[in-house]
């Protein structure tokens, strides 16, 4: 996998923020058991202005709210930030049942004693990590409201019965959150006050092109315009309220052509990724329509890839 | 081949020309199916490509001119050969793909050559025959037909070319017309005038002839579409005469009765909600509140049902697709459908007797207005019916959307465990009982206490829109009912004088099929209707969260007048700003009583402020049903989040 450090700047990213990022690796490397946690990403987030804006807030010490639909990179963002910044990372995959003690932490029985038994958030804070709080407005507003001081700028964590987690500089907590799910909700102003904002597009036709050629440099120039052209198109279905948001799936899209490389026929391939996750019969056939229009189904890896 | 309406598996049709067009902010002029109905995917990509490429209005108005030949049909489909030459060749670069639809095409062409009867074969038209087999013979690479040279001839002009832009296309199309069929479309459009009325002349149109309806306080109106607010479907009133001049107390009362059914509230109950309601703008209404005919029939033909459905056993309409199985009134699919008969006479002995109050003119009205009844409701089962896939779908969807919106609002219930929160006062049972359950953490269980009210605006206004919006009544009381949660639909109307709310599916009933009953007639009192139906939701003790969605059009108006008050000197009419300030106030005053009301709107852009000033921002548009499971669970979002 190339330098992410070079990467960025073949991205042409302002020097003045990669000299920020070297300079914070040199703050408090990592060592140990914990370089296992810095993140190594398959593919680094592509979308210059967003790179610079997600840069520039970490460096500013701000937590950052990745805030966009689906498809949009949050994750990859998220993930490609921690492995530029060379920290290690907590995962926190926030769900309705998420309450104070999944995130800081919990009492349990230890033999002879009640233990304190930290949460991710806890550790994140301790050992200067990166909080990755993704899809955060599936939570309770209420249950979240424990991180208010770790957020602003007390940058501290009180933890009843333990005691007060004073959070390493280099501790940043990046949250996703896809206000268009069903089950999400809006983030009360306390918490969205904490957090600054960037507002995820869905990935630029170009950088889509990029993104499918840097993860399959064999596959045909021509073909992976159709893919790229059917990742829009069914975007733009599910944007109209025909098909709901399944069908928008970048991941689903490129493990359809990463089957395809296997030597699976594309029509396969893409039924089993993209048509089939959707268990609705009427709506899979409009996603079918989609992909017979725009993909031949009887491609093989020959015809593929080069 | 191409026809310019079609319905059942229209949806996809138009979900495969917009995704050609790269375009959903329009409706297809045309859509194309196949010989067994299901949609033509190569011809309807065309259609979709010639949005894409074409100014599709200019060759939408190019069809138009020559709409009211004979040969229209045949003109379709062999200009349509020429567009889609033209269309592929622009399209087919970047879109490899189409050159195997195409292919496609023009085997499955050859196929159902075959397959055809000599009866088929001689349905057809010859030219446009002709035409195709020469087409998707070159398509193939195959030597088609032997044809004779003016057909040769013609073969050649439809190859459109790929460069040529709109106007290249109408030349050509003109061009053709007139050389191979003689048909001159600059001189009939000359001859015989505009031949179709639309734009802005078609608005008014439509509003002078929606404006007569105003005049009629009646219940007896000529079927709508279903389908919305379509050029040409604009309605009329079949009343005649001024009924409001003509109108008394005990006629009215007459009326009501034999239109709607006896008040199902006993007078105590009514009293004390004609003493709330009948105040202010409202002083002059009277309020009715009954259940729905078809109800009524349908309980008193119970025993009558049994010995005749036994006696015929056969012959009876089909039920939609996606209710089967699914009600539960009293009996099966078979017993329901073979209560029909039964039930309508037992209604009309039943009505015979009120009829007898009526003046002969109600008395006809009455009669009319319950055959109109009939009809609708068949019309809603159809529309149901030939809809089913699409609507048992948008159950599933709004199920699940419910669901998961209504999983993220309740609490999970707290139960013991070995980790969690400790629980100070049982820490003791630890050192002492070796119990390690003295952690407490979010258990398994829930609670719900959800109610809904569904309100439907039943006046007259809704006309266009019959069908759809029983439809979506039908949809989404099924979907809350599946996740448990109850459900009462009532549509509310203002007609002489009286607000009539009408149950059409009580909330401990688990059949929605009355909810297909709906029929719109009359006007809307919005202020008064809300109020009356704010009036009918459970007390707070049982359910926490109680919902009053309404299905509106944000344009009430009524022919009763608003009374002089402080606000001005003089009555006033029902209507515009006074109407939707009413309705307003009805609304902020249910929400006091901690009601939650939110609004789907289907109607026209005209009335979307009102739509915004009547319910602020709980409310959203649809403007397809398959819009609705989205609408809906975002207003219930919206109303969980404003609850918390």
């Amino acid at each position: 996998m190339q330098d992410i450090l070079e990467f960025l700047r073949q991205e042409g990213i302002e020097k003045e923020l990669i000299d920020g990022i070297r300079a914070f690796r040199q703050e408090a490397p990592v060592t140990g058991e914990l370089k296992r946690r810095i993140p190594a990403p398959e593919v680094y987030y592509l979308g210059t202005g967003i790179w610079e804006k997600a840069i520039a807030a970490i460096l500013c010490r701000k937590n950052l709210l990745l805030a966009g639909p689906k498809a949009t990179g949050k994750n990859i963002l998220a993930e490609s930030l921690g492995a530029a910044f060379e920290r290690p990372a907590w995962n926190v995959s926030f769900h309705i049942g998420a309450d104070a003690a999944y995130l800081v932490g919990t009492d349990t029985f230890d033999g002879n004693q009640v233990t304190f038994r930290q949460g991710p958030v806890t550790l994140c804070a301790e050992n200067g990590g990166f909080g990755i709080l993704d899809e955060i407005n599936m939570a309770r507003n209420e249950a979240m409201a424990v991180l208010h001081s770790a957020l602003d700028f007390r940058r501290e964590l009180d933890v009843p019965g333990y005691h007060l987690v004073e959070m390493q500089p280099q501790t940043r907590y990046i949250a996703t959150m896809n206000y268009g799910y069903a089950g999400t909700r809006e983030l009360n102003e306390a918490l969205a006050s904490r957090f600054v904002v960037l507002d995820m597009p869905i990935i630029a036709e170009a950088d889509l092109d990029r993104l499918i050629a840097s993860r399959f440099p064999d596959l045909k120039a021509e073909l992976r315009s159709q893919f790229t052209s059917l990742f829009y198109e069914l975007d733009r279905k599910a944007r109209s309220a025909e098909v709901s948001e399944k069908a928008s799936d970048l991941r689903g899209l490129l493990d359809a052509i990463d089957l395809c490389h296997r030597g699976l026929r594309t029509g396969d391939a893409l039924a089993m990724c993209i048509s089939d996750k959707t268990f609705d019969p009427y709506e899979k056939q409009l996603i079918q329509d989609v992909i017979d229009e725009r993909i031949d189904p009887d491609l093989s890896g020959s015809d593929l890839f080069a | 081949m191409i026809k310019k309406h079609y319905s059942g598996l229209q949806r996809r049709a138009e979900n495969i020309i917009w995704n050609a067009a790269g375009r959903y902010d329009f409706d297809p002029p045309f859509m194309a199916f196949l010989e067994n109905g299901e949609p033509d995917g190569y011809y309807n990509m065309v259609i979709g490509l010639a949005v894409k490429w074409l100014d599709i209005e200019k060759i939408e108005d190019f069809f138009a001119s020559y709409a009211g030949s004979h040969k229209a049909d045949e003109f379709d489909s062999i200009l349509w050969l020429g567009i889609e030459n033209c269309v592929y060749e622009k399209e087919v670069e970047s879109r490899p793909i189409l050159r195997k639809i195409r292919a496609g095409r023009a085997r499955r062409f050859y196929q159902s050559r075959q397959t055809l009867s000599r009866q088929q074969m001689m349905l057809q038209s010859m030219p446009v025959y002709d035409q195709e087999q020469a087409r998707w013979a070159k398509v193939l690479g195959r030597r088609g037909d032997s044809l004779p040279s003016k057909e040769r001839k013609l073969v050649g002009a439809l190859e459109f070319s790929g460069d040529w832009d709109t106007e290249a296309v109408i030349t050509a199309m003109k061009g053709i017309l007139l050389s191979f069929f003689h048909y001159d479309v600059d001189a009939t459009r000359q001859d015989s005038g505009p031949r179709r009325v639309s734009g802005g002349a078609a608005q008014i149109l439509r509003r002078v002839l929606r404006r007569e309806q105003r005049y009629h306080d009646t219940l007896i109106v000529r079927n709508g579409t279903g389908e919305g607010d379509r050029e040409g479907s604009a309605q009329l009133s079949r009343g005649s005469g001024d009924p409001v001049a003509a109108r008394n107390a005990e006629e009215d009362l007459a009326y009501i009765r034999a239109a709607f059914g006896e008040n199902i509230l006993r007078p105590k109950e009514m009293t004390i909600l004609e003493n709330n309601l009948l105040k202010g703008a409202h002083a002059d209404c009277r309020l009715w509140v009954a259940r729905s005919r078809t109800a009524i029939g349908k309980a008193q033909a119970a025993s009558a049902t049994a010995s005749a459905a036994e006696r015929t056993g056969h012959g009876h309409r089909e039920a939609p697709e996606a209710s089967r199985g699914q009600d539960d009134h009293n009996g099966s699919l078979s017993d329901r459908r073979q209560n029909l008969p039964a039930y309508a006479n037992t209604y009309n002995r039943e009505q015979q007797e009120l009829l007898k109050d009526l003046n002969p003119r109600d008395a006809r009205e009455i009669d009319r207005a319950r055959r109109d009844l009939r009809e609708q409701n068949a019309k809603n089962e159809q529309w149901l019916h030939d809809r089913s896939q699409l609507i048992a779908s948008g159950i599933r969807r709004l199920t699940a959307r419910i669901d998961e919106a209504l999983s993220s609002a309740e609490r999970a219930l707290p139960e013991n465990a070995r980790v969690g929160s400790l629980i100070a006062e049982k820490a003791y049972r630890l050192p002492v009982l070796h119990d390690p359950d003295v952690f407490e953490r979010p258990g398994e269980e829930t609670e719900r206490s959800v109610t809904v009210d569904l309100l439907l605006d039943a006046s007259a206004s809704r006309l266009n829109y019959e069908e759809q919006l029983a439809a979506e009544a039908y949809v989404i009381a099924k979907s809350f009912m599946a996740c448990r949660v109850p459900v009462q639909v009532e549509t509310f109307r203002s007609l002489r004088g009286y607000t009539v709310l009408q149950i059409l599916k009580e909330r401990d009933s688990r059949d929605c099929r009355n909810i297909l009953t709906y029929k719109a007639g009359g006007w809307n009192r919005d202020g008064l209707g809300l109020r009356l139906a704010g009036s009918m939701v459970p007390d707070q003790s049982r359910a926490g969260l109680r919902i009053l969605l309404v299905l509106t059009d944000a344009s009430p108006n009524d022919s009763t007048r608003i009374l002089a008050d402080a606000a001005s000197l003089f009555a006033r009419e029902y209507q515009g700003c006074a109407a939707v300030l009413d309705a307003k106030s009805a609304v902020a005053d249910i929400r006091e009583e901690n009601v939650r009301v939110a609004a789907v709107f289907l109607g026209p852009t005209l009335y979307l402020e009102n739509l915004h000033t009547i319910y602020g921002k709980e409310c959203v548009r649809i403007h397809r049903i398959e819009q609705l499971d989205e609408g809906v669970s975002d207003l219930l979002e919206m109303i969980l989040r404003e609850a918390k």
